[in-house]
């Protein structure tokens, strides 16, 4: 590991970037400032001619065989997500969902760790039976059922067989075994033979599904890999599962899970050309937004208050326009528009409603719904950091935290993991707002990080969050607090900025950017952090892929689905688990000891 | 409804863009984030009205015989006035505010001894004579630039003279015994319970040089094709964009000052459509408004003006018994005292007046008014 110094005097900043090479359009600003051991030859490499070759990614390739499989729940939007795919979206989901738990950044890899608690089954049968009622009631059965009983009193095993064996495929991801599909056409029967009704029966069968491991957790298969003798690989199946969850947040379609069948996913040709057909498909929007809805933290907004005496305008449709205005410009700016990713944090091109318009106290005349918007060049509003979403997000309910803010642009923007604070910390002094001598947020955290323990994360990240301290809690702009004016500048990493823009800049700029969401996009991918040869692989030569294509995000996920890599299964669980281990515990930056 | 020639000019100038760029066709917002003093020149503040009421300024000294009875005790003095004995008032009130006394409480007009329907017929039954203020708070405009024995002193400005017969006529019923900016809880359910449904109404500060002290601004008050959207606290959501109707019969533009922050009017004529349900069509004539601007982007203030005073009553008169019995307000009463307290606009056949004065309490947030030649103009302006 090489220790990496951005910015000079007393940043200590350490971040893990073995053999990292920064993407070559951008090593200007970064270059004089790479002061550690070994790191202005990386950088210089970077910005020397040429770069990734597809053609040679074997020579680039992780070293190791991946990780282990995963087993993950599905989160709650790909329940949704699948359940509208196979049965259409006007069926209703009732019930509520368990939480899904974050890990390393993701709830993509959280979802491998959890089970289904006692509460969460029942909650689970309880949507599923109201699935089931919706899509063999009267309304829908025509269309959803491809035969008829010949008596609807009584059991028909033939069409029973026929509806179970076709959304069976699509709701285990793959063809039923004979023994699964006896086993569920039983059920009906059974059932129908109790109830009287032959679409009751196939109801009740149809809940089971919809409560079955087999559906609720993408379970991803290994076996021989005749390519490596002595190797495991993952099934077709459990590819096309993965594949599908990475790039639309759903299960395989029929096409994906035919190519399967074929075993066309086993062979480069053929994965490339479902990995292109699904690039190109506008089911790519949904995956998209699925990611960054999941690296920005979004679920949050879920638990999102604000003190309604002193921000009225802030309510839960507020939050919901806030965090749709972000995923909105990140999907029209990276998939419509085939935007650089950088972009998006200084570009002052968005989406508003009514709501935001007033949030943000600009006009927005469309009566209902979305328009589009373009801030003015001399707003201060300029790139995602700038939106509600992010500034409204990482505050208090009553005032905002430049703390908060800096920790979340470091940890979900540039994967660098800031400490907690200790247990004992007295935050008297931050809180009063009221405190006539301290009437900027500045100048309280500058009474507060006077305590030792404080300073040093406090310089981690407060210069940073205080950037935004032109945007309040709710993130409406603002010049003052408490008839002070607010000074925004500040640096990131040793390069100075004047205010929110500066900061989208710096961040645009910087090269911890792009290396976090090509680690983000390979972990929200397989499921887990990457190993470290992995992540040498990813930070070298996929980094590189991505900054020649221009930084473009679609490009980047078909480079990562198309790649071995991708679908790379290790022998043994233990020893990708310690690879990935300490891969994941050399992220944390170091405090900064007080000067 | 334009004042004057002059006035429409003003008013195409600022509307049809001639002699002005796009972004003056947008309001500035009513300035959260920026002191009073910080306007720029030309700047224009807009607003939406959040709430609108029956202006009240009640302190016991206004009504010292008391206040109106609520409706529980005027129902039975009309059941007795109609002839029903006490066992048999009681029985029909038994159940009140519902039962047996409501047919016959509605239909308490008489018309050659037969029921007739009082709320439609108020002059059916004889005057109660409601109590009027006696006192001399309220709040309002000298409207006739005279001081006169029935004139009040507002309580705000401290204007001598002021001009409001409609709170003389009501201001000691229950319900409109409370102070501003406190609501009179019926007024305040009628501006309530339409302003979810009813185009908003608009007020925009043009000209302005200097939020202190100018005394040469514009003042424009307009009805939008929008409603307003409430906050969190049940208020007019602040900063919203609120198109123009472009056919509005609401706009009126008048010339006036700024002093101390407090926008004052010229004499003004102003036709505001409402909710024809719950409210009147306000024709003021003889108007004057101020506005206060106020450090938070809000704004307070007193529209006053001569307005016809029977329009005023059907307002009560059509929520008829559910007003009567749930605000406590004897509907022919108000009739008969608007009526009698009337002061302007005499008709020329029967020399009786028409309109009233009147003053009403008018609470704003901040805006984004957008002109329909500009409905589509983004990013043009803001308060960054």
């Amino acid at each position: 590991m090489i220790a990496r110094k951005f910015g000079g005097g007393n940043e200590l900043l350490t971040a893990r970037t073995d053999n990292r090479i920064y993407g070559p359009r951008n090593c200007g600003p970064w270059l004089g400032r790479a002061v550690a051991v070994g790191a202005i030859s990386i950088a210089l490499s970077a910005c020397a001619p040429g770069g990734a070759d597809p053609q040679n990614e074997a020579s680039f390739a992780p070293v190791d065989a991946g990780g282990p499989p995963v087993m993950r729940r599905l989160t709650e939007e790909q329940y949704k997500q699948v359940v509208a795919d196979i049965f259409g979206p006007t069926v209703e989901l009732g019930g509520r969902f368990e939480p899904d738990p974050r890990e390393s950044g993701l709830l993509a890899v959280g979802a491998g760790q959890v089970s289904v608690t006692t509460s969460g089954l029942q909650q689970y049968d309880i949507i599923a039976r109201s699935i089931a009622a919706q899509v063999t009631g009267e309304e829908r059965r025509a269309a959803m059922i491809p035969c008829k009983p010949t008596n609807a009193q009584s059991a028909d095993e033939a069409c029973a067989r026929q509806f179970l064996s076709l959304v069976g495929r699509l709701i285990y991801r793959r063809p039923l075994t004979e023994e699964e599909l006896d086993a569920r056409v039983q059920n009906a029967k059974n059932a129908t033979e109790k109830l009287g009704d032959f679409y009751s029966g196939l109801e009740m069968s149809l809940a089971g599904m919809l409560v079955a491991p087999q559906f609720l957790f993408r379970q991803e298969i290994t076996e021989p890999d005749p390519n490596n003798p002595g190797q495991q690989r993952l099934d077709a199946y459990s590819k096309a599962s993965r594949l599908s969850f990475f790039l639309w947040n759903t299960a395989p379609d029929d096409q994906l899970l035919t190519a399967a069948e074929n075993g066309d996913l086993h062979k480069r040709d053929g994965l490339a050309k479902q990995v292109g057909r699904m690039i190109a498909s506008p089911k790519l929007k949904t995956g998209v937004r699925a990611f960054f809805e999941d690296m920005l933290e979004f679920d949050k907004f879920s638990e999102l208050s604000k003190d309604a005496e002193i921000f009225p305008k802030f309510n839960f449709i507020a939050a919901e326009d806030a965090k749709e205005q972000t995923l909105r410009t990140i999907v029209n700016h990276l998939v419509s528009d085939g935007g650089d990713y950088r972009d998006l944090f200084t570009t002052r091109k968005t989406y508003l409603t009514r709501l935001l318009g007033a949030l943000y106290r600009v006009p927005v005349t469309t009566p209902e719904g979305w328009e589009s918007y373009e801030f003015s060049e001399d707003s201060r509003q300029a790139g995602i950091l700038t939106h509600a979403s992010f500034v409204a997000l990482h505050s208090h309910p009553g005032r905002t935290s430049p703390t908060l803010r800096g920790k979340a642009l470091r940890e979900v923007l540039l994967c660098q993991k800031v400490p907690d604070p200790p247990g004992n910390v007295d935050f008297n002094i931050v809180q009063d707002t009221a405190n006539p001598d301290f009437k900027t947020v500045r100048q309280r955290l500058d009474a507060h990080a006077t305590e030792p323990m404080c300073v040093g994360c406090h310089k981690i990240t407060d210069p940073i969050g205080l950037a935004l301290e032109n945007f309040d809690t709710i993130g409406g702009f603002r010049m003052t607090e408490n008839g002070a004016q607010i000074d925004t500048s500040g640096q990131l990493d040793g390069v100075d900025f004047s205010d929110a823009v500066g900061l989208g800049q710096v961040v645009h700029d910087h090269p911890g950017l792009t290396s976090c969401l090509v680690n983000r996009v390979f972990s929200y991918g397989v499921g887990r952090t990457p190993t470290q040869s992995e992540k040498k692989w990813l930070d070298s030569y996929i980094e590189q892929s991505f900054a020649e294509k221009g930084y473009r995000v679609p490009q980047l996920l078909q480079r990562i689905a198309t790649s071995e890599a991708f679908f790379q299964i290790a022998n043994t669980e233990v020893e990708a688990a310690v690879d990935g281990l300490a891969v994941a515990s050399s992220e944390f930056l170091q405090p900064e000891k007080k000067q | 409804m334009l004042t004057s020639s002059a006035d429409a000019a003003v008013f195409n100038k600022i509307v049809k863009g001639v002699g002005t760029s796009t972004l003056t066709l947008v309001s500035v917002l009513g300035g959260a984030c920026l002191p009073l003093s910080a306007a720029s020149a030309g700047e224009i503040r807009g607003f939406v009205v959040d709430w609108f009421h029956v202006a009240t300024a009640y302190v016991e000294a206004n009504c010292p015989d008391g206040l109106n009875p609520l409706s529980d005790e005027f129902y039975k003095r009309e059941l007795r006035r109609l002839g029903y004995d006490n066992t048999e008032v009681e029985e029909l009130m038994k159940d009140f505010p519902n039962g047996g006394y409501i047919p016959v409480t509605t239909m308490r007009g008489r018309v050659n001894g037969e029921p007739v329907n009082v709320y439609a017929n108020p002059w059916t039954q004889p005057d109660p004579e409601l109590k009027p203020v006696k006192g001399s708070r309220g709040f309002g405009f000298n409207l006739d630039g005279k001081n006169g024995t029935e004139d009040f002193v507002d309580p705000v400005s401290g204007e001598t003279g002021v001009d409001n017969q409609m709170y003389r006529a009501l201001g000691c019923i229950q319900n409109f015994a409370f102070h501003a900016p406190d609501l009179p809880i019926y007024p305040f359910a009628q501006w309530d319970l339409t302003r979810d449904t009813a185009p908003a109404w608009l007020i925009e500060i043009r000209d302005i040089d200097d939020l202190q002290n100018d005394d040469d601004v514009t003042i424009i008050i307009d009805k939008s094709v929008d409603t307003i959207e409430r906050d969190t606290n049940g208020d007019a959501l602040a900063d919203m964009t609120l198109r123009v109707d472009p056919n509005s019969r609401s706009r009126t533009v008048v010339k006036g000052s700024i002093e101390n922050g407090v926008v004052s009017t010229t004499t003004f004529e102003s036709s505001l459509e409402a909710d024809p349900m719950l409210l009147p069509l306000f024709e003021f004539k003889g108007a004057r408004f101020r506005l206060a601007l106020n450090e938070d982007g809000s704004a307070q203030g007193i529209l006053g003006g001569y307005q016809p005073w029977e329009p005023l009553y059907w307002s009560y008169a059509q929520g008829a018994w559910i007003v009567e019995h749930s605000a406590g307000i004897d509907i022919p009463g108000v009739y008969y005292a608007l009526k009698k307290h009337a002061d302007a606009d005499p008709d020329p056949q029967t020399g009786e007046n028409k309109s009233i004065s009147t003053a009403w309490w008018v609470d704003a947030q901040p805006a984004i008014i957008v002109y329909p030649e500009n409905a589509k103009t983004a990013g043009v302006v803001g308060a960054q």
